[in-house]
């Protein structure tokens, strides 16, 4: 059981609080998930060509 | 030269129960004219939050395609020559951007609500082709043989055998696992996806809540 934690533990950087266990990477994943979904909603989408009033059909 | 005469193609009502003149009914009626792929779409549809469904189906075409690639190099490939690596690296990444935004478009739709307007079923294919797309996430985790690969197949066993189910799937069958990986689950996507894809086109992208739905 030593054995194969050390080598989980050479895998990987972990974050762990009580149940809780995940891997630095996994988090950074998520935390990119969630800025994208942010920033989906909140950055301008641009404007087509030949679409002046930025509208497909009403 | 003699003159041959042709007869003129049977009258649509002479071939009216015909099971081809059924089948092309059915498959021409699945979605309204123009809407399979439409050049214009309703206003709201100008935001980055509906862009993500396009991402998730473009990012599985490069999983799919290196998928094919690896399967065809096989593992000696993969392991040992720098393109090997490259197309693995590619697998490996495609998959990851594939699920964060897969993810990002199970949010968007949810938060929309978008099993409104008599979308459910388009809700619940996409819900289960997420659910497909773990299984074979998980799977190919199991190929991968590693030490963090049978981590997870044993861990994977003990929980499976808690339900009951370990004897008809069982992670620590790597030949098994690989099938699976390979041929079954990404049938499995390939079917919901294109189901998915169709509803889409039938009943038209999911207005914003308050939105009014242009007129079909």
């Amino acid at each position: 059981m030593e054995y194969a934690v050390s080598m989980a533990e050479g895998a990987g950087r972990y974050l762990g609080d009580g149940i809780l266990h995940i891997s630095i990477a996994n988090v950074i994943i998520i935390l990119v998930g969630v800025g994208l979904f942010v920033a989906a909603l909140l950055v301008p989408f641009p404007k087509g060509h030949g679409d002046a009033k930025g509208g497909g059909k009403k | 030269m003699t003159a041959t005469t042709v007869k003129a193609p049977a009258s649509p009502q002479e071939t009216a129960g015909s099971w081809t003149v059924i089948l092309r009914r059915r498959i021409v009626g699945l979605v309204p004219p123009g809407q399979a792929l439409p050049d214009r779409q309703p206003a709201y549809m100008q935001s980055w939050i509906y862009v993500f469904g396009m991402a998730t189906l473009a990012s599985l075409g490069v999983v799919i395609l290196s998928g094919i690639a690896l399967a065809m190099g096989g593992t000696v490939w993969w392991h040992t020559s720098a393109l090997g690596h490259y197309v693995n690296s590619v697998h490996l990444w495609s998959v990851e951007i594939f699920f964060v935004v897969l993810v990002v478009h199970l949010w968007g739709k949810f938060w929309m609500a978008a099993w409104r307007g008599k979308r459910g079923l388009t809700w619940m294919t996409g819900m289960f082709a997420f659910l497909a797309a773990v299984g074979t996430a998980f799977t190919g985790y199991l190929t991968t043989t590693n030490f963090e690969s049978q981590w997870i197949a044993a861990e994977a066993k003990d929980g499976l055998n808690s339900i009951g189910i370990g004897g008809l799937f069982n992670p620590l069958n790597s030949p098994r696992m690989l099938l699976w990986h390979v041929i079954l689950l990404p049938l499995v996507i390939g079917v919901i996806v294109l189901w998915h894809i169709v509803l889409v086109r039938r009943h038209g992208i999911v207005p914003p809540i308050g939105a009014k739905e242009p007129k079909k």
